[in-house]
């Protein structure tokens, strides 16, 4: 992925859900996305901070982390969740499927589809 | 609402009739069959959303015009309706007791209580009675019917219309304070998706206890598909 696309990927995810920067750990790496204010369905914590790291984009969806702080109203979080250690940060993520095609690969839409997780109260 | 076009029969009641309150009503549903379903309280001031339910119901049947429809009931507040088959919204107005000659049943009022006709096919709904297990409705239209979920919102209904969108697609529906698993079904959607409403851009998810002030230019997005693993 070159510096234009990242740049792309980071500027259409701002416009879709808040300010986004583009937190890699160098060019050569994965393109890492820090979303700093992402609005979540209730009845989970929101907005909260969410992660994206772009690993064999388009071809693959990106992965998505959550901030550790996310729960529900039980004060519970995600359902079939582990924290990772990324970017020297402890992020949770969380199992969830859905369909993927490189074609017409949509980070936005990405992101959407990650968040329709949160419509489930646990 | 064209209640006298839509109700099959209106509900027999033996015996005297007479305002209830709220938490009176409560109580005598505790002591009652089915107390247990009770999750929450009929709100005395209006405002929030009210989730009657009955997910599991299953009258499997497809129902003709002008038949009424008894269903399991439970009562839930703010409570999200889970995968309603129908979901009605209406506007409280108060309960009541009726002796039934089998018992005291108790019963919620509600005044422009209506279906998502346009999503669902059907042309009109009347609530007219319901006790710790049984709504009772009428509906118009034909449609297999296995599970009604009722919300009531504090606030009537505009008959305003909003032209809003829904991904591409340009949609007319009722104006004014919507609970979003209503909007859902007003949409057309499938009750299990994301709604998602975009603002200059910005794509916020919306919660099915979630209750917006629906008007013209708004435009949705229903994302769905996947699933936890």
């Amino acid at each position: 992925m070159n510096a234009d696309e990242r740049e792309t990927i980071v500027a259409a995810l701002a416009v879709a859900f808040g300010p986004a920067e583009d937190v890699s750990p160098a060019p050569d790496q994965p393109l890492h996305v820090l979303v700093h204010a992402a609005e979540l369905p209730g009845p989970w914590t929101s907005p909260a901070r969410a992660l994206l790291r772009f690993t064999d984009w388009p071809k693959t969806r990106p992965e998505f982390f959550i901030d550790r702080s996310v729960v529900n109203a039980a004060g519970d979080p995600p359902r079939s969740s582990s924290e990772q250690a990324i970017l020297g940060g402890s992020w949770r993520q969380f199992s969830f499927g859905f369909p993927w095609a490189e074609d017409g690969a949509d980070p936005v839409r990405a992101v959407q589809l990650w968040l329709t997780r949160f419509s489930e109260p646990t | 609402m064209h209640h006298a076009e839509t109700v099959g029969r209106a509900p027999k009641c033996v015996g005297s009739s007479r305002p209830l309150g709220v938490d009176r009503w409560l109580r005598g549903r505790r002591r009652g069959v089915g107390s247990e379903r009770v999750g929450g309280r009929i709100p005395e001031a209006a405002g929030r959303p009210l989730f009657l339910s009955c997910p599991q119901a299953d009258v499997g049947a497809h129902k003709r015009v002008r038949e009424a429809v008894q269903v399991p009931l439970a009562l839930r507040e703010a409570a999200v309706v889970e995968d309603p088959v129908l979901v009605l919204q209406g506007v409280y107005r108060g309960a009541e007791e009726v002796e039934t000659g089998r018992g005291l049943v108790a019963g919620v009022e509600l005044e422009e209580a209506r279906l998502p006709s346009r999503a669902l096919g059907v042309a009109g709904v009347r609530l007219f009675a319901y006790n710790a297990n049984t709504l009772r409705l009428g509906v118009t239209g034909s449609r297999k019917i296995r599970g009604v979920g009722m919300e009531t919102t504090g606030q009537a209904k505009g008959k305003a219309e909003a032209h809003v969108k829904l991904g591409d697609d340009e949609r007319i529906i009722p104006a004014g304070d919507t609970v979003v698993s209503f909007l859902k079904a007003e949409l057309g959607v499938d009750p299990a998706v994301t709604l998602f409403l975009m603002v200059g851009g910005k794509r916020t998810p919306l919660a099915n206890d979630q209750v917006i002030d629906v008007r013209s230019g708004m435009h949705f997005e229903a994302i769905g598909g996947g699933g936890v693993s």
